[in-house]
């Protein structure tokens, strides 16, 4: 048994996508404003509790399978947006592995 | 225009698929003006990314260059607001320069080298509390280590000798008394001074307590002491004691000529 992060953006950070596709971030609680590359502007809008922390990893980097770097990339970013306290604080979601007590008769 | 999820497309507006302004709560990814988003940052990803990045420069000193350079030489940059702010609770802060004739503070951006300065800063609708300020670059002292280690670095010092009391003057004002957004118009307008010093350490030496909807008006005078002209950016910060991270940051844009 194991637990998956989901991690949501918070709904108050405002995001700005550029025509280029990166993006600015105004967090309005520490007044700083931030600017994400494209893969970081991607990584933030899938920040929506909708996919697990890996799952976000595997789909990013699934898009450039040519570029190793971009997985690497993808889970720097989620680090940073946690640390930095841009995501909400997502309730963790209990995961049953098929040979776990819970799925036996 | 923002979607649900506080966020602007200034891509392209109209493939917004309903166009809505209001902000509120993540609306979750099986929207559709989510997907599209997420259609045109996965288009701009793997466009860039086929994208040969021969010559691709590394740019030194950039806070978080990208592991794929071509892919967004910066990851992720971080921009303080400063400039004329404004804090959650309603406060704001505003900084301008202006000539030094008493009797007519008049607006002005550029100055000629050794040319007399009124340096302001207004921070109206302050909480109750102590506050202190601090400016960057450094205002010298007069005589003091001025252009070092180069024009560049700290080219202001203060008009005043260190005995003058006048080179940075500090006016607690009721909210009523402020009718300005950043200088008043003449020095009558100011008022009995709160606090003065020949530098603003000197003049914070302690903090100044201010009571709830009351402002905070700096007057620095100064002048540019380098040869060579520049732009300077000066940035006035408001502490509330204890506090080491600024309350409010207000900044002016300075142009010297040669």
């Amino acid at each position: 048994m194991g637990f998956a992060f989901y991690p949501q953006a918070r709904p108050d950070v405002e995001t700005h996508v550029l025509p280029d596709g990166s993006c600015l971030l105004f967090d309005p609680i520490t007044c700083e404003g931030l600017a994400l590359s494209i893969v970081g502007a991607l990584v933030w809008d899938y920040c929506d509790g909708a996919l697990a922390w890996d799952d976000i990893v595997s789909e990013i980097a699934g898009l450039t399978p040519q570029e190793p770097g971009v997985r690497e990339e993808v889970q720097w970013f989620l680090k940073e947006f946690t640390q930095n306290g841009l995501l909400r604080q997502a309730a963790e979601i209990e995961t049953v592995s098929p040979g776990s007590p819970e799925l036996q008769g | 225009m923002s979607d649900e999820n506080n966020i602007t497309n200034s891509w392209n507006d109209a493939n917004d698929e309903n166009g809505m302004t209001d902000a509120g709560a993540n609306a979750g990814a099986g929207r559709p003006e989510n997907a599209s988003r997420r259609k045109f940052l996965k288009a701009a990803l793997i466009g860039t990314a086929a994208t040969a990045a021969v010559g691709a420069a590394t740019v030194v000193g950039l806070e978080h260059a990208g592991a794929v350079p071509h892919l967004g030489i910066t990851k992720l940059a971080r921009y303080p607001f400063v400039g004329n702010t404004t804090s959650p609770g309603g406060s704001t802060g505003t900084a301008c320069t202006s000539g030094t004739d008493p009797q007519n503070y008049v607006d002005q951006s550029t100055f000629n080298n050794k040319e007399s300065i009124f340096l302001w800063a207004l921070f109206t609708k302050l909480p109750a509390g102590s506050y202190t300020m601090f400016v960057s670059p450094t205002i010298e002292n007069k005589g003091g280590a001025i252009c070092s280690p180069s024009p560049a670095s700290n080219p202001f010092e203060y008009q005043g000798s260190t005995s003058s009391s006048s080179n940075v003057q500090v006016y607690n004002l009721s909210a009523s008394a402020v009718t300005w957004t950043c200088h008043p118009s003449k020095k009558t307008d100011l008022g009995t001074v709160t606090r003065n010093g020949a530098s603003m350490a000197a003049a914070f030496s302690t903090p100044v307590t201010v009571a709830a909807g009351h402002d905070l008006q700096l007057q620095v005078h100064m002048h540019n002491g380098c040869s060579g002209a520049r732009v300077v950016s000066v940035t006035i910060s408001l502490f509330q004691s204890p506090s080491a991270t600024p309350f409010l940051q207000a900044s002016t844009s300075i142009t010297i000529n040669a």
